[in-house]
Formats: structure tokens, sequence, C-alpha cells
């Protein structure tokens, strides 16, 4: 134990009991980077829930007037205005997995959140069948995951345990988390930013006990394998994919401690005092997700981050700015001017919330630059008039270093219907991570302004 | 009933071909024109069904049933059979696809690794070790799918999870063995903003108001560390109380600490036409800038530093009440505090605890004693420390919590497992800290982490088999108790006992007396009428300015209490609809426009037989989880309705439509908007049946207050329609039409099967649940009843092969 005798602060305490902990020298980072600037090393996909404030007559608070450089950018995306030279507003994609079809009329925000990263219509079933597809963000941290401690970061705002909040013959699972390690395989965010500083830090303790704990974990998780292998031997081939999939998640966990093992001593502190649990306020949960992100970056711990800033259906109010109807309600504005202002005003919040993490990256000097400059952000929903529902022309927005990549400072407008998962896959690319094809994607945008190509 | 009908059918002496050509006759005179080949109407056909061999299409005939017993089709507007021409159908449908399901039995396939949900693990840790442990920050919650978290097929195991599991199985093993951790243990207790800390609280002493009272697992005998902290306004500032505000810290009741905010007397406010003042909302009180500064850091270090003995303690941290003659003139106007942040002034009349922080141990004098360690510790090494005389006592240990644990009788190699873990922790730290680390081992073991069910060698792929007994007694403890069987169980199981008619009876009642079957209550009731979303009900402050936590969490121990009492007392089913009583304390009763309840605890209170609370449906509960944050939503409550009471869910809206909801017209009363809505046929078809039951409930607001007029001031119209057409003209009639509807029972018996197996029920799983649901007609519907018939069901006593 070495916790001492005194009473001290809070703070001080927390320090002095090591649940602080340290950070690798951001400096030794650098050489391995500083050679090839324009090659984006982190990739974070933000979601909004239930779409943004506009309709298809007329109110639109969120796409630009103008297109190309020549822009004027919205009232929701106003807060952004300082990084108006590093983003790309993007119009005209659509994410059509998320439209009805024939045998799948219903499920719409179900098969908004599921889509969104996957491009594939999620199966319809509340069973052991559930299957989308491998989503973006888990492609990108196959290849950028492989040196961090964790290969990606899957975080929420919203509770997942309420009862009768999602969609009828549409398992929750669904509408709980952007990130799919294979099609069957989905993985839990979390919302607790206590447990994330956790899973980012540590709870203390010494490097020695650390180190000590590390081997005892692995020497359980070995034994853990050959439980898994002794009980497949007397399952039949369909059963054993379950386990299969189990055997893999063993082994992802040895990797991750042997990468923190790796890590060793580390030095400095990170700034933030150890959470103490979730917020009640919209605003500061919100605020204190951002700064973790903005921490596991930092420590280069992972690389990869999905974020989503509620669930789809929610009916969150938010009295602090004045919203006292439930989201998903709001979010139903049935053209009426008032509804779509109040929305407007959530979706402004969300933005400024954003432009406040925005502000710390690039507060924040990694080599050369700024933590920002080799990061990209895919800020948006999977709606655009989320009062018809409307899969089309979605709000897509990316924000990252300038670092001379194409397309930033612009409003680009592709031609309506253009696959979503075009994007994603040029996202992939700015990230050197290959992937031929991603869902029901056609190709790829050039993400070159049209009119100066 | 269904038996009556086809007793009526057979004694008409009618051969069987006769039936299948009169009912041949009924689907082509009413169903054939939407259902056939060409139109498809609701993806369904049944133009070339074979009548006279229904287990062909069992599946598409269990949804013909279903939509037949709803009275949801024929529609309406077009030529329909008489009720009891559709019922006869219904009941012959019925019989034959039960006759075919009797003679090839389909008990349907759970996947072989079923996790355990959180609130499984954290049941089997009390169980099994003797410790209470706080879930929510061990475990991740768990995906729902078909309405619960305890469904196989979802419950999935991530890397990330893994990591959760390995954490959560250190945390216990030390905490059950007291062994000393080298990390941080600092657990925080946040006070929710929205609970009134204006006079005494449930489960605190009496002269105290607000506060906190928090059942907390000291690890060691040892010193902690007790910080606490109040509240703020907006700016985090220390409000400004006239009066001295005394906090108490206690631990089982006896004061440890006390700590004194002293009083202070604002600056004189300026008159409300001064400029820089709003004119209408009065600024909050403030003080000079150096004195608030100096009071900002008031409570900065209200922390006691005291020994405790290891294990569960009561921490209590509250203030000292006021006098009466201090209340009389400090009256709050509304139950509900202002929240914090709001732009508001102050509007509490005393301090507010924020947040109790416990951390430690500190200079720990030993392991103590604890009930977790009698449990584990059922030998002690000798006193000459001889390893092999310790060796053999590590595994009478070890094996013993691995029966337990695995739900088996455990084996040499099981024991080996562990001993090997056992022996690294004893040479390195001697022996407790190899029991420790053993114990670690076997909490992240697949055999305690999921219920394993695996196919007998001599089953052929595909064909049903009664699962082991050992099986059979996990299914039944994770129904009732969600947890692990107790050695009881495990023994008969063992000895092969426990299929015994008498025997499995007797293992129901006992278990079902049990208190472990509160874990029944929690998560099957808690999930089926959504009482667990009542923590997420944050009704809008300014409509509802009385409704705080202590309501909320009165309300759910009210419909808690009252659901223990069916099950407890063995009642029937049905009066979970119509019970004469309710309970309630001072609080819930207020809330309810009873003023002749005294008190914080709750009791059994007799309602007259007129009383709208009768039943589910008037508990302020379901009502409020049912609703808006602003208003009620007829269509929410109508869904809820459909849904969990009748079992014929509404599909989700399609595509490209928007909820009724949306279109507020803000001059047009609640069922005037939805009219107008129902007059779009797309939206109709599913409207026409949620929103007329909803409006029996409109006499309710969105919190549940009894109300004569709506939210545009106009009188209640509580009239509505069933999906069959029945009407009725308030609560009451609504209640009445349900409890003469077969459906309630039916659904109630559908979501036990769902929730006992672990999977959804699927079409060959219904002719099962009209079983249980037949047999327990005989008895009443006695709760013990249904039980017992999912207990006895095919699906829960047998399995089928993978193939």
């Amino acid at each position: 134990m070495i916790i001492t005798k005194r009473v001290l602060p809070r703070r001080t305490f927390l320090r002095g009991a090591g649940a602080v902990v340290g950070l690798p020298l951001l400096d030794a980072m650098v050489p391995a980077f500083a050679a090839t600037a324009p090659t984006v090393k982190r990739l974070g996909f933000i979601y909004l829930p239930n779409g943004v404030a506009r309709n298809f007559t007329g109110i639109d608070y969120w796409t630009p007037e103008g297109e190309g450089r020549q822009f004027e950018l919205s009232p929701i995306l106003k807060p952004l205005e300082p990084y108006r030279d590093r983003l790309t507003v993007i119009s005209g994609l659509a994410q059509t997995q998320a439209e009805a079809n024939e045998e799948n009329a219903s499920g719409d925000h179900t098969k908004a959140t599921a889509s969104w990263l996957t491009g594939v219509r999620c199966k319809r079933t509340e069973g052991a069948d559930i299957e989308v597809g491998v989503s973006a963000d888990q492609l990108a941290a196959n290849v950028l995951g492989r040196q961090t401690v964790l290969p990606s970061l899957e975080l929420s705002i919203d509770l997942s345990m309420l009862a009768g909040q999602c969609e009828n013959s549409y398992s929750c699972i669904y509408l709980n988390t952007l990130a799919w390690r294979t099609p069957t395989s989905p993985l839990p965010t979390e919302n607790n930013p206590r447990i994330v500083f956790e899973r980012l830090f540590g709870n203390g303790g010494t490097n020695a006990q650390r180190a000590s704990l590390a081997r005892e974990n692995r020497s359980i998780l070995d034994a853990v394998s050959e439980d898994f292998a002794r009980l497949t031997r007397a399952l039949g081939p369909s059963d054993r994919v379950q386990v299969d999939e189990y055997l893999e998640a063993v082994r992802e966990v040895e990797r991750r401690i042997q990468a923190v093992e790796r890590l060793g001593d580390q030095a400095g502190l990170p700034s933030l005092e150890r959470p103490r649990g979730i917020p009640e306020r919209f605003d500061e949960h919100v605020k204190l997700m951002y700064e973790l992100q903005w921490l596991a970056f930092q420590a280069d711990l992972t690389r990869v981050v999905t974020f989503m800033l509620g669930r789809e259906l929610n009916f969150r109010t938010y009295p602090e700015i004045g919203i006292t109807t439930g989201h998903h309600t709001l979010s139903h504005h049935s053209d009426r001017p008032d509804l779509l202002e109040t929305y407007a005003r959530l979706n402004t919040h969300q933005a400024q919330l954003f432009a406040w993490f925005l502000d710390k990256l690039a507060a924040t000097p990694e080599g050369n630059g700024t933590l920002l400059d080799d990061s990209l952000f895919l800020y948006g929903s999977a709606m655009s008039n989320p009062n018809l529902h409307a899969h089309i022309d979605l709000p897509i927005t990316l924000v990252g270093g300038a670092a001379g990549r194409p397309g930033s400072g612009h409003h680009l407008v592709y031609p309506r219907a253009t696959p979503m998962t075009n994007l994603l896959l040029s996202m992939l690319d700015a990230a050197d991570v290959s992937v031929d094809a991603l869902g029901d994607s056609t190709g790829r945008l050039d993400l070159k302004p049209q009119a100066e190509v | 009933m269904l038996a009556v009908a086809t007793l009526v059918l057979a004694a008409c002496g009618t051969s069987r071909e006769d039936l299948v050509a009169e009912h041949r006759t009924t689907v082509s005179d009413f169903c054939i024109d939407c259902h056939n080949d060409l139109e498809r109407t609701g993806e369904l056909t049944l133009e070339s069904r074979d009548l006279s061999d229904v287990a062909i299409d069992a599946e598409v005939w269990e949804k013909v049933v279903r939509k037949l017993r709803a009275g949801m089709m024929p529609p309406p507007d077009g030529p329909r059979p008489g009720p009891e021409q559709r019922m006869a159908f219904a009941s012959w449908l019925e019989s034959e696809l039960d006759r075919a399901a009797a003679r090839a039995p389909n008990p349907g396939r759970t996947v072989p690794f079923h996790r355990l949900n959180r609130n499984e693990y954290r049941n089997a840790v009390r169980d099994l070790l003797a410790l209470e442990v706080d879930v929510s920050d061990l475990l991740p919650a768990d995906d729902r799918s078909y309405g619960f978290d305890n469904i196989a097929g979802v419950l999935k195991l991530s890397p990330t999870l893994l990591e959760r599991y390995l954490d959560a199985a250190d945390k216990v093993s030390r905490l059950a063995v007291g062994t000393a951790s080298p990390f941080a243990a600092i657990d925080y207790f946040h006070v929710p903003d929205d609970r009134s800390q204006e006079s005494r609280l449930p489960g605190l002493p009496f002269g105290t108001r607000g506060g906190i009272a928090i059942d907390y697992t000291f690890p060691r005998d040892a010193e902690y560390v007790i910080s606490a902290e109040l509240a703020r306004n907006l700016n985090e500032g220390m409000p400004i109380y006239a009066e001295p505000q005394h906090l108490e810290i206690s631990i089982d009741r006896e004061r440890v600490g006390l700590f004194t905010l002293e009083g202070a007397t604002p600056l004189p406010r300026p008159p409300l036409d001064e400029p820089g003042s709003s004119g209408e909302i009065p600024p909050p009180d403030r003080l000079p800038a150096d004195e608030q500064r100096l009071r900002n850091r008031a409570d900065q270090d209200w922390a006691v530093r005291v020994p405790v003995t290891a294990g569960r303690h009561e921490v209590t941290v509250t203030f000292l009440g006021r006098t009466a003659a201090l209340d009389e003139t400090a009256r709050l106007p509304f139950l509900r505090p202002y929240p914090r942040g709001l732009n508001i002034p102050e509007g509490r009349k005393g301090s507010y605890l924020r947040s109790v922080e416990i951390s430690g141990p500190f200079d720990a004098t030993g392991p103590g004693d604890t009930p977790s360690r009698e449990r584990v510790f059922i030998c002690r090494p000798p006193a000459d420390g001889n390893d092999g005389a310790s060796e053999s006592c590590a595994a009478s240990i070890l094996s013993r919590l691995a029966r337990r644990a695995y739900r088996r009788p455990v084996g040499e190699a099981d024991v080996e497992a562990l001993l090997s873990f056992y022996r690294l922790g004893y040479e390195d730290r001697g022996f407790d800290a190899g029991i420790q680390l053993a114990l670690k081992r076997l909490l992240t073991s697949p055999e305690f982490l999921f219920r394993i069910e695996r196919d007998p060698a001599d089953v052929a792929p595909g064909s049903p088999y009664r699962i082991s007994e050992l099986e059979l007694a996990s299914r039944l403890s994770f129904f009732l108790w969600s947890s692990l069987p107790d050695d009881d169980l495990l023994r008969v199981a063992e000895q092969g006992r426990l299929r015994e008619p008498a025997e499995i009876e007797r293992q129901v009642r006992r278990m079902l007396a049990d208190p472990r079957a509160d874990a029944f209550i929690d998560n099957f009731a808690g999930q089926w009428l959504y009482l667990r979303n009542l923590s997420a009900v944050v009704p809008v402050q300014s409509l509802f300015p009385d409704f705080d936590d202590t309501l909320r969490q009165g309300l759910r121990r009210e419909t808690e209490l009252f659901f223990a009492s069916i099950l407890r007392e063995d009642r029937s089913a049905l009066d979970l609809l119509r019970a004469d009583y309710t309970y309630l304390n001072e609080r819930v009763a207020l809330h309810y426009g009873n003023t002749s309840i005294k008190g914080s605890h709750f009791r059994r209170v007799a309602l007259a037989p007129d009383d709208p609370r009768r039943g589910l449906l008037g508990h302020g509960s379901i009502l409020a989880v049912t609703s808006q944050p602003d208003r009620t939503s007829p269509v929410v409550r109508g869904k809820w309705i459909l849904e969990n009471l009748l079992g014929a869910p509404p599909p989700s809206p399609p595509a490209n439509v928007p909820p009724l909801e949306a279109t507020a017209g803000a001059t047009l009363s609640m069922r005037e908007r939805l009219a107008a809505h129902r007059a779009n046929p797309t939206c109709a078809a599913c409207h026409e049946l949620m929103d007329p039951l909803g409006f029996a409930l409109e006499n309710f607001n969105a919190v549940g207050e009894w109300r004569m007029l709506d939210d545009s001031g106009d009188a209640i119209d509580a009239s509505g329609t069933l999906p069959d057409g029945t009407r009725f003209d308030s609560v009451d009639g609504l209640r009445e039409s349900l409890l003469a509807s077969e459906l309630f029972v039916t659904t109630l018996a559908e979501k036990l099967m769902v929730y006992a197996l672990g999977r959804g029920v699927e079409y060959y799983d219904l002719p099962a649940v009209r079983k249980v649901v037949r047999e327990a007609e005989a008895d009443d519907f006695r709760f013990s009843s249904l039980i017992l018939g999912v207990v006895n069901s095919t699906p829960f006593q047998m399995r089928r092969s993978g193939s």
C-alpha cells in the first residue's frame, strides 16, 4: 500500500496514490512521423443521434450557403468557424443501407446506427444471428491500433440499459454501438468517464506492482484459453464459431497487456483528475469524454475513437439550454419553424462542445505541430431530415489538421445518393489504411473541390 | 376457455375433414382477398396453405392465431366473421398446432455458451463469497433483446469485457479474502441533483434532513478517510444561509465527525427596478467578494480518518435537522429542488450534500473477520507453516468453491488447475494470497462466467433431448434467483432426483419463498414493466415541480412491493391488474392525493372498488415511464399496453413517416391531434390500435397524478376501444376489458418463457405457452402455477441438439 498516512486534499491525494498515471514522453514519438507529415495518424468518428435541424422544404440550419471555397458556415456549424480552413463540409452523401426495403420496412433508427460506419443493412433479428458488417473504425484499428495499448476506444453518452427503447424485431445491440470488429462482434461502448480513465491509465500502483499484475493476468489468460479449447472439443462445428470469437478476444487482451508492458516506465502526468463518475449535466459529461479522448491521443494509447453523443431514440432533455422536450420527440419537428429553431439550438450546442475539443487538440503541441494536425474527424449524423428519417444528403463534416490535405476549407457537394462509404474509404486512405471496398461503396471520393479539379 | 371450445366442436360429432373444409371456407371468405399470392398484404399469403396439416406452415398459422385472438384480423372495415366464428377458428387452429407439436416436439435451442449478465454476476459473487459488490462499477451494462438483458444470443464476450472481467475478478477476490491491494481504492457517491434534502429521507435517522446512507464493504481492518462535499449553486459558489448548517458523518449510526457551515447574512438586495436587474427574477443572495471566496472553500477539509473493521458497514452523511419552529418559516413552495446550474436564485432552504468519498485502507492491521472470510476459509493452514498441510487445506477450500461456482461436481483436474495458481501466490506472499489468486482464476473461468449447455454424445444432430439435471438446476436458479444453484438444489440434481414431479415443485416453492427471489422481481418485473426506466425519467422542472428523486424511488418501490405481494402470497396473476390494495408511504400517497398516510415506510393500503389506482394501470411508476418529459403520450402508453399486456406489439413506424407525436398543433387537444393523424391511412393501421388504449389513461398526467382536465384545459375523455372492438369509457373499463381477455395471461406467460429461457419465444414454443396458460387457468392463474408451468414445459426441460 503506498497510500500515506496524512489526509491530503483530493487532488494531491490522488496523485500520491498513483491514480494519475504518467504519459510517455511525447517527443520520443516525433521522428517516426515528422518525415511523413501528410499522413493522418488518428481517426475519430463522432455521431449525432436523431439527425439535425433541417427539412426538405426550405429550412436548413446545417448546410452551408454556397459551394467550394466560397461558402457561408451554417448556424449549426458556426462554432467551428475557427477551424474553417481545416474542415470540409460534405453534402449529398447517402446511407442507403439504412433505407427501408421490402422485407425491412421499419427500424429506421436501428439501421441508421448500424449502417453508419459499415454500409451494411443490419439483419432483422433479436437472436444469436445478429449481423452487420465490419465498421470503418475497426478496419482502421486493425492497422493504426497495432502499436497502441487500445486498438480503438468506443465511447457514448447514454445508458444502454433502459427497457423498451429499441425498435421491434431488432436487438438493442444495433443501437448501442457504431463499432463492429467482425460482422457478428459488436464492441460495447462506455459512458462512464471514470471507467474510461482507468482503462486508459490503470488504477494506480507502482510500475513494479503493475508489471506483476500484468504477469498474473497473462498466466490467467493462458489458462482461460486452455479452458475454451477444452470446452470447445465437445461442441459441433456451428457452435465452435462462437467460441472462436471468444478465443480471439482472449488473444486481443493478451496483446494489450503486452503493449502496456512495452510502454514500461512512464513520465509526466495527465492534467486530468481521476473522474468520479457520470456528470448529470450533458455538457459536463460530453466535455469530460472529449477530455479523455484528448488524453488518450496525447499519450498515444489509442488512435481510433468512436463517440456517440447520444443514442438514437433517446428522450433526454437539455434544460441548461432551455430544451424541455425529449430529444427524439423534438427531432420530429413536423416542419414547424419554431421546433426546427429549437432543435438547431441543440445541434449548435453539440458543435460548440466539439469546437471545445478541437481547441484542446489544437493547443497541444506534438512534434512540429499540434495534436489536431495529424488527426481526422468525421462529425455528423445518419439522418438528415429526422422528421422523415431521411438517410439522404447526410449532414457530414470532416475536420482535421490542414496538413496540405485537399478539400480543406471547402463545402463539397456530391451528387445525391453518393454512398457515404465512399467517404469512409477516402478517410481510411488518408490514414494509409488500405481497404478495397466497404459495405455498399462504389468507389472513393477524391475530396477535391469539383470546380477546381 | 380453449378446452371448452375444443369440447364443443368434438361434441358436435363433425368429422375432421368437415372441420378442415369449414375453416378453409372461413379463410377464403375472410382472408384470401388480401392475403393471396399476388397481393401478399402484410407480407403474408394464405393461398395454397394446407389446413389439413398445419404443421407444414406452423409458423404462418401461429401468426394467424395471434391476429385472430387479438381481434386485429380480419380488419373492421371489411367483411368479418362473428366473434364466435373467429374464436372457433382460432381454437381449432390451436388444437391442431398443439397436437402436431405433441407428436414432434421442438424444444428450441439456446446457444451453448450463455454468459452471465452483470446482475447475475453480482448475485453469483454474493452467493459464492458472501460478498456484496457494486456491479455497475465493475462491469458494463448488457445489451437487450426481446425486452430482457439475459438473452444468450446477444450476451457476447468482447476484448473490452474480458478486460473488465479480469479486473473485476481481481477486486472481488481481494475483497473476499481481505488481501491488500496495491491500487487506490477511492469510492465516490453522488447524491442525485434532484433529490430534495429539505427533510428526513427514507433510511436516514430521525432528527436529520437530507444526505445519503451508503452500505459499504470495508476491505480490511484499517483506517479510512470519509470526506463530504456540499452542493454549490451556479458558478460553483457556496450558497448563503442565515443559520449554520451542521453535517454529521456516522458509521453504523455512531457519529465520527461533525462539520459546520457557518450562517451568513447576505448583502441587501437592490430594488427590482434598478439597472442590471431582470425585473422578474430576483438575483441570488450575495456576500462581499472575499467573504464569498472564503465561504466557497468552507468544506474543503471536511474529512475524517477513522478506524473501521473489515466487512459491511452503513455510512450515513446527513444534516442535523432544523427545529420545527424554523421549519415553519422555511416551507418550500415545491418538493423538487432547483437543479444546480440553472440561472435562478437559490431555492433551497438549507445546504445540500453533493457527494461523499471513501478512501482507504490506511495502516491496515489485518483482514479482519468478515462473512466472506468465514465462507471461504473452511479450514486454516497449520500454524507451523507446513506446505503440504497448507496445500491440502487449500485444496478443500478451492474444491468447495469450484463446485458452487461451476455448478457441477468437480474432479481432481479442476482443483489442480486452481492449485497451480494457489502455489504461485503462496510461494510469493503466503496462504491467503494463494487462495486469493486461485479465486481470481476461478472467477475468470469460462465455466463460471458462462452457463454452458452441451449436446450429449449419443444424440443425433437436430433432435430434441432432455437436458441434464445439472443443466436443469442452473436453468432453474438463474430463472428464479438470477444466480447460482444452492447446495440443496445442486445435491438433488447430482443425485438425479430433480425431475421427480414432487421434488421439482418443492424446489420451485422453496426458491420462490427465498429472499434471493427478489432478483426475479428486480429483473423480470423491472424489465417487463419498464420499472428500470424510472431512473432516467426526468420530467420538466417547471411543469412538475414536485417530482424529485425521493418520489421517483418511492414510485418504483410501490410497484416492486406490489409485484412481490402477488408472487409471495401466490395470488392470481390477474390481481396484477385488479388487486384491491397497493403499497404507499406518505410521499407517494400525497402524490396520489391521499393525505392520510404518514411516515416514510411503505404499508399496504386498501383501495375502494372504484379507486382508479387499482392494479398496475394506476401505478405512478408505469404512468411516468410511458410519458414524455413534458406531457402524457397516449401513443407510448397504448404501445406499452399492446406490447406488455396484450402481446401484440405494433410494428415500428414505417420509413419516412413521422411519429404521430410530432404534429403538435398547440390549439388542438391531444385527442384531436391524434385523430388528425389517424386520418393518414399509413399511420392509422397501428395508431388505431395504440391510441384508444392510451386515452383510457389520460386521467393520469405525465407523472401519474390524477387530473380531470388535460393540458389544454379540456375535460378528459377517457373512452377507447380494444383492438377487438371492445369499447370502454374509463381506466376501469380498460381494466375490465383486459381482465376479460385471455391475452393478458398469455402475454405474461410468454414474457416469463423468454426470461426463463434466455431466448426469444418462437412459433414452435407457442404450444408450450398455451399449455402453461391452460394448466394455470385451472388454478385461477396463481403465480406459482405459471412458474411451475414454465419450469415443466418442453422448451425449459429439453433442448434441440446442434445440426
